[in-house]
């Protein structure tokens, strides 16, 4: 297939052929008509058909060419479009009155009537007229077919293909008046007119746009009625020269095509300039409606692109008073206790949003629940205080998500009456969108809170988690075994052992009160505080005086620490031990098959905050034998509740550890624990909770 | 919980229904707190229908040990059940807070 530069240079060559070679023919036909010339070819111009084909296809290919051209301009606007269609014309009609004058001044000189210069000088016109009535007919095509449908494009292309039958029509020495050429003209003509009603641009253009246009279409129209004019005087003027019916092959008002073309861009330019009249009082309100729309666009968009609130509010007053014109306008946003949060006003002072506040809500106006609207606010009771504002109509709009009042938007204008239903009906929707996205901010806001939190427990836990004991302290004499399980992803209690010299051993228990980071972050300390205290071979009071002291210092007003230490001899086979304020050890005697409680005066750390804390701390030393067993536990053991709120208790720990006290230290706990979820009839308890059991061998 | 106040003459009367949980003791504590900033020097605390009390509750006692040493401000408990009881002389407070049997003998107690 030929690129369109070639097609178009082919109309164009084919176009100059086609009309040199019928103005050549014009010529000589002419020509004949003066005697004693002798052609210098012989052609047979005497037979107007021939001339008539060449005239024929010098249109259909000018046609051809503008059809070609414009096609590309569809994505130009029709500004620019109706803008060249007049330049064109223009161009042409000066071309024509050039040609006039030319015409004129040969006639003043030698060439006085010369029958072959009119005829050159017509048939050159022809060109002019023909490219505008071309170029003229496209442009009014694209303009047409704005906002096509299927249908209209087929009715277009059904008249354009009758429209080049008629074509056919020139071939034949026929006059216009003809029943044949007048019904297809007619028809035609109607047709065209069905077609000229499809102004659907006339509505996009703004206001200046529309005067620029009618303007320009006028004078395309005047250009058009003079072609038309000079067609008609010089049909005439064949006519009144009747120099033989040769002559009629230049008569242009007898040419069906070129009046159906030209009927057809009268009615275009008629009609468009009664349909851009008719348009203006409507224009502004047309022009209204696309910049609300655009203003909405805006503001989803801008909305879209922020998540900060304040971003939101100033959009959403901006716009809202841009699309009713408002005067003035303020937005207030409470959060979600029901605190200002924001409060923006424009063209009305903060003490006079105040006041109108004031007369509304002694008015019994609620503002918090549904639209209002007054036509004129100094109607309303008590208004003397905004007497001096030149405020008029209000609307109040309260801002929602589902129940939850955001807010309230007022909008103001200085004339009453203000506001009709379908601006109203603009700003609850501008409302809404901006409500959801106020909303959706907020919820943002406290999602990124939440999973930074979680982030911050998931990172406490595995801390909380490493600080507990991988392996225990493993003595040749004793076996021991300890479990620990967080009530929350983090937790308070603590247990450890350490080797303290060749011959002795540190058990420790411990439980922070309370649980979560704050109560890990103390046992992490406490961690700390035991391992480097434990290494200087004190006495065990003395050790958790140390860490009362140390401890003192950074533990909260309100927290405490009970703990519990053990020091193991193995060499002389004694235990030392300090009970602060820790649940009493259970103990089992091997020798005297005997299991009671460590219960020695004692006191939690971090209660007593000063020197005397040591004075508080009963130490118990004694011998320990094999086959004994220690059984130590925090409070989330035996305070564990069952379904009537019953606690586990220290009687049936007792009895339960007395039940299996042959066991190892693993199994013992295995089986205490399953009778503490047994007890509980759950495997989820409500506190910490950690034993640590050795048995000595 | 709820808890109750009301002034006898010179003594501050504190009363405790329920459980002293983690939420609760917030109350206790802000209770105690006014008494202690209106100059109260005598603060009796109503045990008897105290059921249960955790380690924040204990703390709250606990908490206000050095600034009552320190204005002279006598606290005396009563009325304590015996599971509660313990949970004191389990974690040592028993020798730090005064705690009397009835109330007779706490107004004793607070008087000396």
């Amino acid at each position: 297939m030929l690129s369109d530069k070639n097609l178009l240079r082919i109309y164009l060559v084919g176009s100059l052929l086609c009309w040199t070679i019928y103005s050549y023919l014009s010529f000589e036909n002419s020509a004949q008509s003066i005697e004693n010339f002798h052609a210098p070819i012989e052609i047979p111009y005497d037979n107007p058909f021939v001339i008539n084909i060449f005239l024929s296809l010098f249109f259909l290919a000018v046609f051809q060419y503008y059809k070609l051209k414009t096609i590309n301009l569809n994505r130009i606007n029709f500004n620019d479009l109706i803008w060249q269609g007049f330049i064109t014309g223009a161009l042409m009609f000066i071309a024509l009155l050039l040609t006039r004058q030319i015409l004129i001044a040969g006639q003043e000189g030698m060439l006085n009537n010369d029958a072959r210069y009119v005829d050159f000088i017509n048939n050159v016109n022809i060109i002019f007229i023909t490219v505008f009535a071309a170029k003229t007919f496209y442009v009014f095509k694209l303009m047409i077919l704005y906002q096509k449908s299927n249908s209209l494009l087929t009715l277009w292309k059904v008249y354009e293909f009758f429209m080049f039958l008629t074509l056919l029509l020139n071939l034949f020495d026929i006059r216009l008046l003809d029943i044949v050429t007048l019904s297809v003209v007619g028809f035609l003509s109607f047709l065209g007119l069905i077609l000229s009603l499809n102004m659907k641009w006339v509505a996009y253009l703004t206001f200046k746009q529309k005067w620029r246009n009618i303007l320009l279409i006028f004078l395309l129209l005047a250009i058009a009625a003079s072609f038309i004019e000079y067609m008609y005087r010089e049909s005439n003027q064949f006519g009144k020269n009747s120099i033989g019916t040769n002559f009629l092959v230049n008569d242009l008002s007898q040419k069906a095509f070129i009046i159906t073309v030209f009927i057809f861009i009268l009615f275009y330019c008629l009609s468009s300039i009664l349909v851009i009249l008719f348009n203006f009082p409507t224009s502004s309100v047309f022009e209204q409606k696309l910049g609300e729309v655009f203003n909405f666009q805006r503001l989803s968009q801008s909305i879209q692109m922020t998540d900060k609130e304040d971003q939101i509010y100033d959009v959403l007053l901006e716009t809202s008073m841009s699309t009713v014109l408002a005067d003035a306008a303020w937005l207030e946003i409470v959060d979600n206790k029901g605190n200002y949060s924001a409060f923006i006003n424009k063209g009305i002072e903060k003490y006079d949003i105040f006041e109108l506040k004031k007369i509304l809500k002694r008015n019994k106006y609620d503002l918090k629940t549904k639209t209002l609207y007054f036509n004129n606010i100094k109607k309303l009771k008590d208004a003397d205080t905004i007497g001096a504002l030149p405020f008029k109509s209000l609307l109040l709009v309260p801002l929602f998500f589902q129940t939850k009042y955001l807010g309230v938007l007022g909008l103001i204008k200085n004339l009453p009456d203000g506001f009709n239903k379908e601006i109203i009906d603009v700003v609850n929707s501008f409302v809404s969108q901006a409500s959801v996205s106020i909303e959706n901010s907020r919820l943002m806001v406290e999602a990124i809170e939440h999973e930074r939190y979680k982030e911050e427990i998931k990172i406490a836990k595995s801390v909380q988690r490493s600080l507990l004991p991988h392996t225990l302290e493993i003595q040749e004499n004793y076996l021991i075994s300890g479990f620990s399980k967080a009530a929350d992803d983090v937790g308070g209690d603590y247990y450890d052992t350490y080797k303290i010299g060749p011959n002795k051993t540190g058990i420790f228990i411990a439980d922070v009160s309370g649980h979560g980071t704050s109560a890990a972050f103390n046992m992490a300390q406490l961690k700390g505080v035991f391992h480097s205290l434990i290494q200087l071979e004190r006495s065990p009071d003395k050790i958790l005086a140390l860490a009362n002291d140390a401890l003192s210092r950074c533990l909260s007003k309100n927290t405490f620490i009970t703990a519990s230490l053990y020091i193991i001899d193995k060499s002389e086979r004694k235990v030392s031990h300090v009970r602060a304020g820790h649940c009493p050890t259970l103990y089992y005697s091997a020798e005297n098959k005997h299991l009671e409680y460590h219960e020695t005066k004692g006191l939690g750390i971090g209660i007593l905050r000063n020197d005397k804390y040591i004075d508080h701390l009963e130490i118990k030393e004694f011998d320990y034998n094999p086959g004994d067993v220690m059984f130590l536990y925090t409070d989330g053991i035996v305070e564990a509740k069952d379904i009537k709120g019953e606690e586990y208790g220290f009687e049936l720990l007792k009895d339960k550890v007395a039940e299996h006290i042959d066991q190892d230290p693993s199994k013992l706990i295995d089986v205490i624990i399953e009778s503490v979820y047994d007890f509980c009839d759950s495997r989820i308890l409500g506190d910490d909770y950690t034993c640590l059991a050795i048995k000595f061998v | 919980m709820e808890i109750s106040s009301r002034r006898e003459e010179d003594i501050y009367f504190i009363e405790i229904d329920g459980d002293v949980d983690a939420s609760s003791a917030i109350l206790l504590d802000s209770e105690i707190e006014s008494a202690f900033k209106n100059g109260e020097k005598k603060i009796l605390v109503d045990c008897n229908r105290l059921e249960y009390i955790s380690s924040a509750g204990l703390g709250v006692f606990m908490s206000y040990l050095s600034d009552f040493e320190e204005k002279g401000v006598k606290m005396v408990l009563f009325g304590v059940s015996d599971k509660v009881l313990n949970v004191f002389k389990i974690l040592g407070l028993d020798s730090l807070i005064d705690i009397a049997a009835s109330k007779e003998e706490s107004v004793a107690l607070c008087s000396k």
